[in-house]
Parts: C-alpha cells; structure tokens; sequence
C-alpha cells in the first residue's frame, strides 16, 4: 500500500486524471459561459450537453498528423510540451485536497507552487524559440514581455493572503478564515483579489490578454508550428493550468474545505466555478490589448493596486486586527 | 537596412486575411517601418469572360465578381448599360434597386464591424454583430431569394417585387435593427480596450487620402465628403433624405464611427423607400439584346466605396470591353501605407478596417498552355499520383 | 446641351474633341504627349484629382487608355496610341494611386506607363509566359480542360 499511495496520489487524486477530467470539465464550463455570453449554445453534442467537447477535441489532436518544422531544433520542440506538462501537473499536486494532507503540504510550498506556475509562460517561450518562425519568435518574445508584466502583481496579489494567515503553506492560508473565526477577511482582500483574477488572465494568455496567442495577428505565435500530439499536451496544459490557477486562488481567497471531505470537495467545485466563471466574463467583455498597453496597465494599475492591498494588510497586522 | 529590421511575411494564406494577398513588413521590435503590398492571386478572368458573353450572361458574371457587393457590381454594370442604350428605367424598379442596395451596405457594413471586433480579438461583438446581420440576410432572402447573388437585376429594370407584407415585414426589422446599431455605436466608440486598440491606429490624412484617390467610407473617415450618392446620384438618391457621415479623425475609430452612422442612415434611407414606393412595372416590358455603339462609364457607391464600371459595347449582343474597378484596389495601397508607424498588433485591424475584398480586386485570367513547360493544367490524377508518391516514400504508407 | 463647365473645358483643350455624354460626363480625345500637361490642366482649371479607374482598351487598330476623372463632374481622357508602340506617360508623379491601374494595365493589354517606378506583374502570376497580354483581342484563352479521374489510373 505504501508503494501504491503515491503513485496514486500522482497519477489518480489529486494528480493527472483527476486534474484532466476536471480541466476539461472546466474548460467545457468555460465555452459554455462564454457562448451563453455572446448569444451561442456553446458545445452540444458530445456528451451531456457536450460536456465531452474537450476531451474529444484533444483526442482528435492526438490522432493528427504529427509535424516538427525541419529547420526546427528537434529534441527541445518536443521536449517543451512535456515539459510545460509536467510542470503544472505538479503544481497541481499541491492543491489543497482534504485527503493527502501529509504528502503535499509543507511550510513554503506557496513559493513552490508559484514557481511552478511561471515554468509554463518560460516554456512557451523556448517553444517559440525552437520553432524558428518568424509568427513564433514574435510571439515568443511577446510570451516574455507579458510575463514581465503580469509577474510581480500576480505575486504580490497572492502574498496578501500569505501575510494575513501568517504562513507559507497553502493549507494554512486556506484554513485561516475558519480556524481564527474571522470571516471577513476574505473581504479587506478585494482588491488582491481582483489583481489576482486578471494577472491569472495574462497567465493563461486568455482575452484580453491573449496577446502572444493573437490568432489574427501572428497565427498562434509559439504554438504556430505545433501539431497534432504536442498541440494536444499544451492543450491540456492550458486546461490544467486554468485549473490550478483558478483553484489556488479560490483556496487562498475563499478559504478551504470547511466539513469534511464531501462537502469540502464540493466546495472546491463551487468556488473553481466561481473564479473560472468570472475569468469567463472577463473573456468575454473586453477586446485584446496591445502589448504596450499590458505593460503600462500592469504597472500602472496592477503593480499599485496590489502594493496598497499589501499596505492595507500589514497595517491592520500592526495594529493587532488580525 | 538595418540589422534589426526583421521581415514578417503575411499572407497570401493568413488567419486575418480572408482572401489572398501578400503584405511584407518590415519589424524593428514591434513597430513597424516598411510595408510594401502585392495581390492577384485569385485572377479569375472576368472581364475577359465578359467579353465571350452576351450582356445578360455577363450581368450574372458580373454577379459573381464579388460575395458581398454582389448587387454593387451588377447595379454598376446595367446603369452603365442603359445609358448607352438610353432607356428609362421605371420608377419602382429603380427604388426596389435601391432598397437591394442599402440592405447590401447594413449586410456588408454590419459584416465589417464583426470582423473587425475579431481582428482585435473583441468575440462578443462579433457574435453579436453578426447575429443581427442574420436578419438583414433574411430579408433579402425572402425578398430576392438568395442571401447571396440576389439576381434581382436586369437591364431595364429588376426582376422581382415585394409585396405589401414584405414591405411592412422590412420596415419592422428596420426598427429593431436601428435600436441595436445604436447601442454597437455604444460600444464601438465607448468600450475602453477596443477604443484603446483603434484609435489613433493607421492614421491617413485627407491630404494623402486624396491623393493616394481613396473612396469610399475609408476616404469619409479621413474627412474627405465623398460619397456617389450625394456627388453624382444615380437611380433615384436625389430624392432621398440623407446625412453624408464623415469624421475627421482620421484613424481606424473614425472608420468604424462613419461606418455605424452610415447603417443608421441606410435604415433611414429604406423606411423612405418602402414608405413612399410608387405603384407601377417594376422592369421595362421589352429590351433589345443588342445594344447600339458606344461607352458608359458608370458609379455606384458600393458598401466599401466607389465602385466604378466601364463599358464599351460595339452593336453586338457582346460587350466590347467591360472594366471594373472595385473600391478596394483604390484603398488597398492607402491601407498599406497607413501601417507604417504602427505596432505589428496593428496590422490585421489596419488591413481590415477598409474592408478589403480580393475577390474584387482580382478579377483575371489563370489556366492557360505554358509554351515553355507543355500543360499547367494540373489534372486531379496527376495530384492524386503524385500524394500517393509522396506518402509512398516519406510514410510507408501503400495505398 | 452646352453650359458653363463643358464650354470652359472646351477652352481648356483647344487642340482636342470634347464629347459630352449622358449624365453630364464628357470624354476628351488626347494624344500620348498631352497627358500629362492636360492632367495639370485639370488639376489647376478644375480642381479634378480623384482618378478613378484607369481603363486600358484595345481597340483592334489601335490602344486607347482612358483615365476617368471624377469629383464635380466626370471627365475622362482618352488617350489613343499606336497598335505598335503601346506607351503611354505615368502618372505616378503626379498621382500616387494610379500605380496600381497602370501596373495592371500593362499586365493585361501591354501598354507600358512610362517612367513608372514599379512593374512587377500585378495582375499575372509570375510563370505567365512573356509577351502574352490576355485582354488583347487576339488572345484567345481557352476553356480550361476538365477531366475526371480514371479509376485505377
């Protein structure tokens, strides 16, 4: 049992199939909301109310024609997909799941996580790189910019509640509103949370801050020259990443698991949802921005806005609040 | 040229371009610095196939220059037409033209400001757009039959009526339609992340807008007051009672600003019609085939600008020359031009906003005998040999 | 039906026949040296820059490129040349737009703009034989040939 256990806990719960499972779930909320949104039914036909859509898009990729540029670097271009897999599939470990509790949760892993939650724009980036085109390299160059623009906000954003709780462990932080009794936290951390939302935006390179994906502007940038198999692991990435992404924040900002497993877990449902839903709306209600108007809004906006929550915190902190 | 200038290729296949053509920028960074344009990959010898016909296959030819000005062209064609033959067309005719005319201006227009909300990756907007497009579509369906080539043309006239509850059937949906532009207006100039994205983009002064000849609501933009319907009228528009849009900022938001404010006045323009449509033929009862010696030049303001016929005819059943020129290639070298300065993110919304349509630029030849290399005519078995080939040696796949 | 405008236009160019058509158009004859000083002309008399379309003709015994002029009135120049010296002045100097109409009026009829600073082909593709000008009268292009495929071929 001792053997099993963590092959389990890697590749079942909460590793790779249950992370797949409920990306594409998510994904297939997501293209349900947005199409709601823009008066379309969305995804029909697969599955009920074509909650299958996803999954049966990626296995479509994987049955494609696999093609790797000739002038391309051979040995990185496939090396990027599974690497940017793999990374977010471990971040996703840490996911603070009721059951293995001892296995994913040490003092610190915050910073972990968040590390592993850059590797992915890095990747993309020698992705674009290692394709050698000219849609590629802009779009690699512009995954870089991006990421320096989003970067430092969505850091300082999630250090909010880090310096609420006190801790570094994504366990503790979660459970903070309901071991201390204080509820209202979680609403002083608006702002953060707001900043958070939309940097996570920029992090999954959705609208309005699809600028290195830009289809109508350079194809697909990194991913121009991608096909088939691969396409199909940064496909997954992507899903697994909203994933991650939306559930830390919910688990940082909306507190975790109150009662047990059951409804511990339902509630990681509803509270993903939520974030995802509203990462939906952002979707669907702006236009994509120019690469210049991310950095100075980042910034300008993002950059202060968080710093400020920050403040507000650690004076709160100071004066013996919370 | 500098060792940073970085060369991006766009086209002739490209996600923003609907149609072939083939832009060369040159890169420093993001910015743009050079840009030089080619097209004519899509020559399907129209003109010359005009001249092989008679002019009412060459009418429906005609049809076929284009998908979205489709009515345009032919509407250009037979005025050129009648006025060599001098026939007075009848008055609801000519206003059933015109009511075909300005529903294909709200079509082509409402279809313009869904791809360019695409272009800048705004989807909201474009699904939404093109869903009220749909009942624009439906009308000329239920009036012409087609949602496309709409064959309602003929010389001396047009070829179906509307009844009396199409009439009121359009002037109901001209309501609902009127609301809705006006809320895009809305949000076309007051949606801050697509404001950012298009104003102050692609600039074009109204000197070099004159100069570089642009038509159309592209020219409008740059605040140059040209529009046919108002210059030079035609059918019966001096009738009507309409505002001429311009804008004088010059950039990708005045074209969107003149673009919306123009669909308002189309919907003005078909409540008149339909309001006052005089009883009466719709179409001259009998026109000769032939059509007497001489030369025409006719203009019509087509939905992305003036579009211009000429035609020749020499007393046959068949044309002797027919020229078109579709408003695109007058803007398409002013479209290029305005993208210099601007950032790479630019170019598609840049391109986009004269709502460039290849089809109509190009309208010539392809399949001939290569005197050099013996046929060019690639048959389907030779291509089909040549996959099996090639997966032969390269897959180890045997079919 | 004379007025003011066509009589000041008559004036203007002494040295050719102005034709005034329906609509108020009128159709003046010129010679390949006029153009460019009657483009001047139109320009200063009559405000007129707005060139719409150039229209190359090939009239059997002789070219003819007619440059429509639109703005107040339609004026279009008629410009005939000899079957055997198909040239004609450019008038990218002057106006920028024409480049395109004259780059497809060489494709396709063989009447060279002179001075023009860019004749790549336009209108043809690249591999399209030299010396073949497909609007020509005595081009006939033939209908493409369409075969279906033999199976087992």
């Amino acid at each position: 049992m001792e053997v099993v256990k963590p092959l389990l806990y890697i590749l079942v719960f909460p590793g790779f199939l249950f992370q797949f499972v409920f990306s594409t779930y998510l994904e297939w909320m997501d293209r349900k909301f947005y199409a709601r949104m823009q008066n379309r039914r969305g995804p029909l036909y697969t599955g009920f109310r074509g909650v299958l859509q996803p999954v049966a898009d990626i296995l479509k990729l994987f049955f494609k024609e696999d093609i790797v540029p000739a002038r391309a670097d051979r040995f990185m271009f496939s090396l990027m997909p599974i690497l940017g897999l793999a990374a977010v599939v471990t971040a996703g470990l840490y996911l603070p799941v009721w059951l293995f509790t001892p296995y994913n949760s040490f003092e610190g892993d915050l910073i972990v996580v968040l590390y592993l939650l850059s590797l992915p724009s890095l990747v993309l980036f020698l992705a674009g790189w290692f394709s050698v085109s000219p849609y590629s390299l802009i779009g690699a160059t512009r995954v870089l910019t991006q990421l320096f623009a989003y970067e430092v906000p969505f850091f300082l954003a999630l250090l909010t509640p880090a310096v609420v709780a006190g801790s570094w462990q994504i366990q503790k932080i979660a459970v903070y509103p309901w071991t201390s009794g204080s509820w209202w936290v979680i609403g002083i951390q608006l702002l953060a949370f707001l900043v958070a939302l939309l940097t996570l935006q920029a992090k999954l390179e959705r609208v309005p801050f699809d600028i290195p994906e830009a289809e109508t502007e350079v194809v697909g940038g990194p991913l121009t020259e991608y096909s088939g198999k691969k396409l199909a692991m940064f496909r997954i990435q992507k899903d697994i990443l909203m994933l991650v992404g939306s559930a830390f924040i919910a688990a940082l900002f909306f507190g975790g698991f109150p009662g047990g497993l059951w409804i511990g877990g339902l509630w990681l449902l509803v509270k993903t949802s939520i974030v995802v839903f509203l990462l939906s709306v952002i979707r669907a209600s702006f236009a994509r921005i120019r690469i210049d108007q991310i950095v100075t809004f980042s910034w300008k906006y993002l950059a202060p806005a968080s710093l400020v929550q920050l403040l507000v915190v650690l004076i709160l902190k100071g004066n013996g609040v919370l | 040229m500098e060792e940073s200038v970085f060369r991006l290729p766009v086209g002739p296949q490209h996600p923003f371009l609907k149609e072939p053509a083939k832009f060369d920028f040159d890169i420093q960074g993001e910015e743009i610095v050079g840009a030089r344009m080619n097209f004519g990959y899509n020559h399907r010898g129209i003109e010359k196939g005009c001249e092989a016909r008679n002019y009412y296959q060459a009418m429906y030819l005609l049809e076929r220059v284009c998908g979205i000005c489709s009515h345009s062209h032919t509407t250009a064609f037979v005025q050129a037409v009648e006025e060599i033959m001098k026939l007075e067309v009848p008055k609801r005719g000519l206003y059933l033209r015109m009511v075909d005319c300005e529903l294909e201006r709200l079509h082509s227009h409402l279809l313009w400001l869904g791809v360019a909300a695409h272009e800048v990756g705004f989807d909201s907007l474009f699904m939404l757009v093109w869903r009220d497009r749909e009942l624009v579509m439906d009308i000329l369906e239920k009036i012409s039959g087609n949602r496309v080539n709409y064959a309602i043309n003929t010389i001396g006239g047009v070829r179906r009526d509307i009844t009396d509850a199409q009439r009121k059937e359009i002037l109901g949906i001209m309501k609902t339609l009127k609301q809705r532009l006006d809320y895009y207006a809305k949000i076309g100039t007051h949606e801050p992340s697509f404001v950012g994205r298009i104003k102050g983009v692609g600039t074009l002064s109204a000197e070099r807008a004159a100069e570089m000849c642009a038509v159309g609501p592209f020219a409008r933009a740059s605040n140059v007051a040209t529009d046919v319907r108002k210059d030079d009228p035609y059918a019966c528009y001096a009738e009507m009672d309409f505002k001429l849009i311009t804008s004088d900022l010059c950039d990708i938001l005045g074209r969107v600003i003149v673009r919306v404010y123009e669909m308002i006045e189309s919907c003005t323009i078909i409540e008149q019609l339909l309001e006052t449509m005089p009883e009466g033929e719709i179409a001259l009862a009998k026109v000769s085939r032939r059509v007497p010696e001489g030369a025409a030049v006719s203009r019509y303001e087509a939905p992305r600008g003036e579009d211009v016929h000429f035609v020749r005819s020499n007393g046959t059943d068949k044309p002797e020359r027919v020229r078109v020129r579709a408003p695109t290639l007058a803007n398409l070298e002013a479209a290029t031009e305005s993208v210099i300065g601007a950032y790479v993110a630019d170019i598609p919304i840049a391109i986009a906003s004269i709502d460039p349509c290849f089809s109509c630029t190009d309208r010539m030849a392809i399949v001939l005998r290569d005197r050099k290399r013996g046929t060019r005519v690639t048959t389907w078995e030779e291509l089909r040999r040549r996959g099996i080939e090639w997966y032969g040696k390269n897959k180890g796949i045997r079919f | 039906m004379t007025d003011d405008y066509e009589s000041r236009v008559r004036e203007a160019f002494p040295d050719s026949t102005v034709t005034a058509g329906a609509k108020g158009r009128l159709w003046v004859t010129l010679t390949p040296e006029q153009l460019i000083p009657a483009v001047g002309t139109l320009w200063e008399r009559f405000a007129l820059r707005q060139l719409a379309v150039i229209v190359g003709e090939d009239l059997r015994d002789a070219f003819q490129a007619n440059y429509v002029f639109t703005g107040e009135r339609v004026i279009i120049l008629q410009v005939r040349m000899d079957h055997d010296k198909p040239e004609v002045p450019s008038l990218v100097g002057r106006i920028p737009g024409a480049a395109v109409y004259e780059r497809e009026m060489k494709d396709l009829l063989g009447i060279v703009p002179v001075g023009h600073p860019d004749l790549r082909r336009q209108a043809i593709p690249e591999d399209w034989p030299e010396g073949v000008y497909p609007l020509r009268k005595d081009v006939q292009i033939p209908r493409p040939e369409e075969k279906a495929a033999q199976e087992g071929a």
